[in-house]
C-alpha cells in the first residue's frame, strides 16, 4: 500500500484525493462486476422456460452466461482501468489515459446503451409492433408477416438486451460517484474538446462559494431522491393492496428483510410513507434554495444543516450526498458575504 | 497572503473531504453489495421442483392426452435420464399412469427406472383425476385416492415408499385444510399416513393475512392429526439454504409452447394437434439445470426438503385460517374460475357442470348405500355378483372423477372439454341406475315396493351415519320435504335479497320432517335466470344481505363438521362492480370466494343458515361482512338456470348442518319404478 502512505507533501492534495477518488470507483465497479457474477446465477434458478410475462420466447441461458462473463469482465475491466489510472495519476498527470478513463466514467454511453436495450426489449415484447416495423426494414423483413414477424423475433431474441441492461444499470449505479470524479479530473488537467489558442490561466476558484453550491446541489439531488423512494413507496403500496404481496419478493434476501413492513400494513406505503418522503423531499430542496439566496442568514444555515441531516439517511447514496453537504456547510463560514454573481473571463487569443 | 492561505486551505479541505466522502461511500455501497454477494455464494444452493403435468389438460381428447405423455413429460424423463445427479418432482394424477402404459411403454419404463432404480424421481401423484376437489364431498377425493393407490402398485409393481411423495399438491394449486382428513384415512402398511404435508404458494398464505413467514408449518383442523403446509416460491432465502424450484408450472408448457418458432435451423411449425417438443427448449432447461450443479446446487426431493426444514425444529403454527383457494389467488380469485367464471366455447355454464356432478355423486353414493346393504345386510346378492356390481360402481365413480376435472370448467374450457363431463356424468349415470334397478329386481323387498305396491325407496346417506337404516321402503318412516302452505313470504325472511338478471322469485316456505328430530321450519328460495349473453351486463347473481361478519361453514372435505370464521380478519373487499373480478387496479378489492362444499353458511349473529342446493347450481359464494354473493358472470345455457337456496331461522349451528349434509353431500334420495326405467 505504498501509493496509500505516500506523503501528502509529495503530491498536491487535489491530485491525490482525485486519484484516490478514481481508485474507489474502480472498487466499486468490481463490486459491480462481482454483483453481475452473483445476479447471473440467482437467474438460473428462475423458471426461465416461463411465458410469462409478455415474452414469447424463453431467456435463454446463453444470455445469463454472457452476463456471468461478459458484462461482469466489462466491469472488471473498467474497474481495473480506473484503479490504474488512479495509481499512476499519483506519480504523473498522463492527460491522455486520464481523458480516455474519465470518458468511461461519464454516463453517457451508460445512458446510450440503456436506450439501445430498452429499445430492444420493447421489440421482443412485441416483435410485430410499431418500433419493431422501423428497425426490421433494417434487416429487409417486414413484420406484418407473420412469417417475417417471427423471424424478427427470433434476431432479436439473440441480442444482448439483459447484458447491455444490466451493464447499463450498473454502470449508472454508479454515476454519482463516477461522473463527480470524471468531472473534476477533467478539469483538473485542462481538458477541452475544442482547442482554440492559448487559454488564459484559470482564475483561483473561490472555493467557500464551491463548498456552498455542493450544499446546495447535494440536498436538491437528496431530495429529489427522497421523491423518487416516495414514488417508489406508493408503487409498492399500490401493488399490494390490488392483492400482489410483493414482500414475497423483497425479503428474499436477507439483507431486504428488516427495512421492509409486513404485507398487513400495505396502506403505510400507500399514504404514510410517500407522506413522510414526500415532505422531507421539498423540505430539502426548499431549504437549498433558501441557502442559495441568503447563506449569511443563520435561519437557513439551520434549515441546510437539518437538510443535510436528512439526506444522510437515504440509503446507499445518502451518505454521499449527504456528507458532501455536511462537510460543505461545515467549512463555510457562518458570516459569509452575500452570494456574487460569476463573471466571465474572456478567452485571450494567440497572437 | 492571509486570504491565500485560507484559500489554499480551503482548497486542501475541499479535496480532502471529497477523498473521506469517497472512501466512506465506497465502504457502505460495497459493502453492502459485497454482502449480499457473499452471502449466497457461501450459503448452501438447494432446490425442489413440481413439474405439474396434467393429462387431462384438454380433456376428453385422446390426442392431446398422447401429446402431453409423448410430447413433454418423456422430453423431461429424458433430460433426467441423460444427467444422473438431477433429482425432482413430478407431480401428476394418476389417470396417466393408465395412459402411459396404453400410449407410450418406453415412457412407462423410462419412468420406473428414474423413480425405482435411479431415484431421481419422486411423484407427487393424489388424486386420479385432477378433480376440482374443493367442491364435492369428501368420498369422492377418497375413493380417487385409493384407487391412485392401487394404480401406482400395479404400474410399480411394489409401492415405491420413497417414490410417492409425502406432499399433497392438487391441479390449479388448490389448497383446503380439510385435506387434512385424508393423513388419517391413507395409510401405508405400517400404519403412517402416505400423506401429511400440503402445498400452497406463498402469495395465497400472503392474500388471506398469514403474517409470519416461515418455510414450513403445522396446522390442525377440527380435531384431526396436524398437517404440515409448505409454502413455495420461485427463489428465497430460507432454512439457511438458498432454495429455488426448479419448475412449479405447467409441465407441458415447459418443453412445449407457441405453435411457430424460428430456430438456428430455420423455421419451425408444430404437426402435433397441441403439444409439440420444441429442441430449443428442452435445450435451454438442461443447460440451466446444468448450471445449477456446476454451481454445487443440491437437487432434493420434496420429501428431503421437508425433512430438512422438520429437522430444525417444530415448525411453527399457521397463524390464520385459509380459506379454500387456488394457486395465484390475486389472478383467479380462489375457486372463482371454476364455479363462477363462464369462459371459452364450452355450452355449459361452471355452475351447471358443478351442480351436475354433484347430483351424480348422490346418485352414486345412494347406490353404493344400496348395494352394500342387500349384500351385507339383506344378503340379497352374493360375493360373486356383489363384485361384479362393485366394479361397475367403481369404474362409474372413475367417471365422476373425471368429469370432476377442473379443466371442464376452469379457464376457458373449450366445447369438447364441456361434453366430456356431461357425457362422463351420464355414462356413470347410466350405470348406476342399471345396478339400482337390479338390485331392486334381486331383492325381494324392494321389487315389493317399487313394482307390486308402486311405491318408492328413500335411500338416506346421513342414516348411514347414524348408524340406521340407510334404506327404507315405509313411505311413514321417510324424510320429507314438504310445502308449509299458508305462511312464510319473502317478507319473513331473515336477509334481504337482491337479484341481478333474474326473471323469476319464488320464496315457499317448507317443513322438514324426520324421524329423529322435531319438524323443522325453513324457506325454499327459486330464483331463475334467463341466458344473459346478449345482455349489457351479463353476469347473473344472488345476493342474501344481512349479518355474514361471523360465519360458519364446513371447510371443503370436513361436511360433518364446522369452522367459525370472520370476514374482518381477511383483508377487505371494498369493490362491488359489475366485472369487480377482473379489476386489476383497484384497492382493496381482496375478494373472498368459499366453494360451500355442502353449501353452508350459518350466521352466528343472526341463527340463521342460508343453504345452497349444490344439485341445482354449484357456485362459488363472495363473502363479505354484511353480505354473500352467489354469482355467475354469464348465463349461456339457451332455457336459462334455476338456483335453489333454503334458509333456516333461528336454529343452531348442529340442526343447519344436518340440513345442509341432507340437502348435499349425505343426500336423502327416493326413487320409484319410473325411475329406475
Amino acid at each position: 500500500m505504498k501509493w496509500f502512505k505516500r506523503k501528502k507533501e509529495e503530491i498536491p492534495m487535489n491530485r491525490l484525493s482525485l486519484s484516490r477518488g478514481l481508485i474507489m470507483v474502480g472498487i466499486m465497479c468490481i463490486f459491480i462486476g462481482i454483483f453481475m457474477v452473483f445476479f447471473s446465477m440467482v437467474l438460473s434458478t428462475i423458471q426461465l422456460n416461463s411465458s410469462s410475462g409478455g415474452f414469447a420466447r424463453p431467456l435463454e441461458m446463453c444470455h445469463v452466461l454472457w452476463l456471468r462473463y461478459g458484462t461482469s469482465s466489462a466491469f472488471f475491466a473498467l474497474g481495473g482501468l480506473d484503479i490504474i489510472a488512479g495509481y499512476l495519476y499519483q506519480k504523473k498527470i498522463k492527460k491522455r489515459l486520464m481523458v480516455i478513463t474519465s470518458f468511461f466514467n461519464q454516463p453517457y454511453i451508460a445512458l446510450g446503451i440503456l436506450v439501445l436495450s430498452i429499445l430492444w426489449i420493447l421489440q421482443a415484447m412485441e416483435p410485430d409492433g410499431g418500433i419493431s416495423q422501423f428497425f426490421a426494414k433494417m434487416f429487409n423483413l417486414d413484420v406484418r408477416d407473420p412469417i417475417d414477424a417471427l423471424y424478427y423475433g427470433y434476431i432479436i431474441s439473440k441480442m444482448p438486451k439483459l447484458e447491455l441492461l444490466l451493464f447499463s444499470l450498473g454502470h449508472l449505479a454508479l454515476m454519482p460517484f463516477s461522473t463527480r470524479v470524471s468531472n473534476l479530473i477533467l478539469a483538473q488537467v485542462d481538458f477541452r474538446l475544442r482547442k482554440k489558442g492559448r487559454r488564459a490561466a484559470k482564475p483561483r476558484p473561490n472555493m467557500e462559494l464551491r463548498f456552498q453550491r455542493k450544499a446546495n446541489s447535494y440536498m436538491i439531488w437528496g431530495g429529489i431522491i427522497l421523491g423518487l423512494f416516495a414514488a417508489v413507496s406508493y408503487a409498492i403500496g399500490h401493488i399490494m393492496a390490488i392483492g400482489l404481496d410483493i414482500t414475497v419478493i423483497l425479503i428474499n434476501f436477507n439483507v431486504f428483510k428488516f427495512p421492509t413492513i409486513p404485507f398487513k400494513y400495505y396502506k403505510l406505503y400507500l399514504s404514510v410513507i410517500p407522506a413522510i418522503l414526500i415532505s422531507t423531499c421539498a423540505y430539502c430542496i426548499i431549504a437549498s434554495i433558501g441557502y442559495r439566496k441568503k447563506p449569511e442568514k443563520r435561519f437557513f444555515r439551520v434549515l441546510a444543516w437539518i437538510g443535510s441531516i436528512i439526506v444522510l439517511l437515504i440509503p446507499f447514496y445518502g451518505l454521499y450526498f449527504g456528507l458532501h453537504s455536511v462537510f460543505s456547510l461545515w467549512y463555510t463560514r457562518p458570516n459569509l458575504s452575500k452570494r456574487t454573481k460569476r463573471i466571465d473571463i474572456p478567452l485571450v487569443e494567440e497572437t | 497572503m492571509n486570504d491565500q492561505n485560507e484559500a489554499d486551505l480551503l482548497e486542501k479541505k475541499y479535496f480532502r473531504t471529497f477523498q473521506i466522502i469517497m472512501v466512506a461511500s465506497t465502504v457502505l455501497f460495497s459493502g453492502f453489495v459485497g454482502y449480499i454477494c457473499f452471502d449466497y455464494f457461501i450459503r448452501p444452493k438447494v432446490s425442489t421442483s413440481h413439474y405439474h403435468f396434467n393429462v387431462q389438460y384438454r380433456v376428453g381428447n385422446e390426442t392431446a392426452m398422447s401429446e402431453v405423455v409423448n410430447n413433454t413429460l418423456y422430453p423431461l424423463l429424458q433430460i433426467y435420464d441423460r444427467n444422473p445427479e438431477f433429482r425432482g418432482n413430478i407431480e401428476m394424477q394418476s389417470l396417466t399412469l393408465e395412459w402411459m402404459n396404453k400410449t407410450n411403454p418406453e415412457c412407462s419404463d423410462l419412468l420406473r427406472k428414474l423413480v425405482l432404480d435411479t431415484k431421481q424421481i419422486q411423484l407427487v401423484m393424489v388424486q386420479y383425476s385432477s378433480a376440482l376437489a374443493i367442491a364435492y364431498p369428501y368420498i369422492d377425493m377418497y375413493k380417487s385416492i385409493v384407487h391412485t393407490q392401487e394404480l401406482i402398485e400395479d404400474f410399480f409393481g411394489v409401492y415405491p415408499e420413497s417414490g410417492i411423495s409425502r406432499a399433497i399438491m392438487l391441479q390449479e394449486g388448490q389448497f383446503m385444510l380439510g385435506a387434512s382428513r385424508i393423513i388419517e384415512d391413507i395409510k401405508n402398511s405400517e400404519g403412517n399416513p402416505v400423506y401429511d404435508t400440503l402445498m400452497v404458494t406463498k402469495e395465497a398464505l400472503s392474500f388471506f393475512g398469514v403474517e409470519r413467514d416461515a418455510p414450513i408449518y403445522r396446522y390442525q383442523l377440527a380435531g384431526l392429526e396436524e398437517i404440515f403446509i409448505l409454502p413455495y416460491v420461485q427463489t428465497v432465502m430460507e432454512g439457511d439454504v438458498f432454495h429455488s424450484v426448479l419448475w412449479f408450472m405447467d409441465g407441458e408448457l415447459l418443453v412445449a409452447g407457441e405453435e411457430q418458432y424460428w430456430t438456428k435451423d430455420g423455421y419451425w411449425e408444430m404437426n402435433a394437434s397441441f403439444f409439440e417438443e420444441i429442441e430449443f427448449m428442452t435445450r435451454n432447461h438442461e443447460n440451466r439445470l446444468k448450471d445449477l450443479a456446476r454451481q454445487g446446487n443440491h437437487f432434493l426431493h420434496l420429501d428431503e426438503w421437508v425433512n430438512t426444514l422438520l429437522d430444525r425444529g417444530q415448525p411453527p403454527l399457521l397463524d390464520q385460517y385459509v380459506p379454500e383457494t387456488h394457486w395465484q389467488t390475486y389472478r383467479y380469485r380462489g375457486p372463482f374460475v371454476w364455479m363462477a367464471q363462464t369462459k371459452g366455447g364450452t355450452p355449459f355454464s361452471d355452475g351447471e357442470v358443478c351442480s351436475r356432478n354433484y347430483y351424480t355423486h348422490q346418485k352414486l353414493l345412494a347406490t353404493e348405500i344400496m348395494l352394500n346393504y342387500s349384500h351385507f345386510n339383506l344378503s340379497s346378492i352374493n360375493a360373486s355378483v356383489y363384485s361384479s356390481y362393485f366394479q361397475r360402481l367403481h369404474r362409474a365413480w372413475l367417471d365422476l372423477a373425471e368429469a370432476q376435472v377442473t379443466d371442464t370448467t376452469g379457464v376457458s374450457p373449450r366445447d369438447f372439454e364441456g361434453y366430456f363431463a356431461f357425457n362422463k356424468t351420464q355414462a356413470a349415470l347410466n350405470n348406476a341406475t342399471e345396478i339400482m334397478s337390479l338390485l331392486v329386481n334381486v331383492t325381494n323387498e324392494w321389487n315389493n315396493t317399487v313394482y307390486t305396491n308402486n311405491g318408492s325407496i328413500q335411500i338416506v346417506a346421513l342414516n348411514q351415519i347414524k348408524g340406521m337404516n340407510p334404506v327404507m321402503t315405509n313411505q311413514s318412516e321417510f324424510i320429507n320435504f314438504t310445502t308449509n302452505l299458508g305462511s312464510g313470504g319473502q317478507h319473513a325472511l331473515p336477509v334481504m335479497l337482491e337479484l341481478m338478471n333474474a326473471n323469476g322469485l319464488n320464496v315457499t316456505s317448507m317443513i322438514l320432517e324426520t324421524p329423529w328430530n322435531p319438524a323443522l321450519n325453513y324457506s325454499r328460495v327459486r330464483v331463475s335466470f334467463p341466458e344473459t349473453t346478449d345482455m349489457e351486463e351479463n353476469w347473473a347473481y344472488i345476493k342474501f344481505k344481512g349479518l355474514f361478519n361471523e360465519i360458519s361453514y364446513s371447510p371443503s372435505l370436513i361436511e360433518y363438521d364446522t369452522i367459525n370464521l370472520s370476514r374482518s380478519e381477511y383483508y377487505p373487499d371494498t369493490y362491488e362492480a359489475y366485472e369487480d373480478w377482473d379489476s386489476r387496479s383497484a384497492h382493496d378489492n381482496f375478494e373472498l370466494y368459499l366453494p360451500l362444499a355442502n353449501g353452508l353458511i350459518y350466521s352466528t349473529e343472526g341463527r340463521y343458515a342460508v343453504i345452497k342446493n349444490c344439485s341445482q347450481s354449484h357456485v362459488c359464494m363472495k363473502w363479505n361482512p354484511d353480505e354473500i354473493r352467489f354469482m355467475q358472470t354469464e348465463i349461456i345455457n339457451p332455457h336459462g338456470e334455476t338456483w335453489e337456496y333454503f334458509i333456516l331461522q333461528d336454529v343452531s349451528i348442529n340442526q343447519a348442518l344436518e340440513f345442509a349434509n341432507l340437502v348435499n353431500a349425505f343426500s336423502v334420495e327416493t326413487f320409484d319404478g319410473d325411475d329406475l326405467s
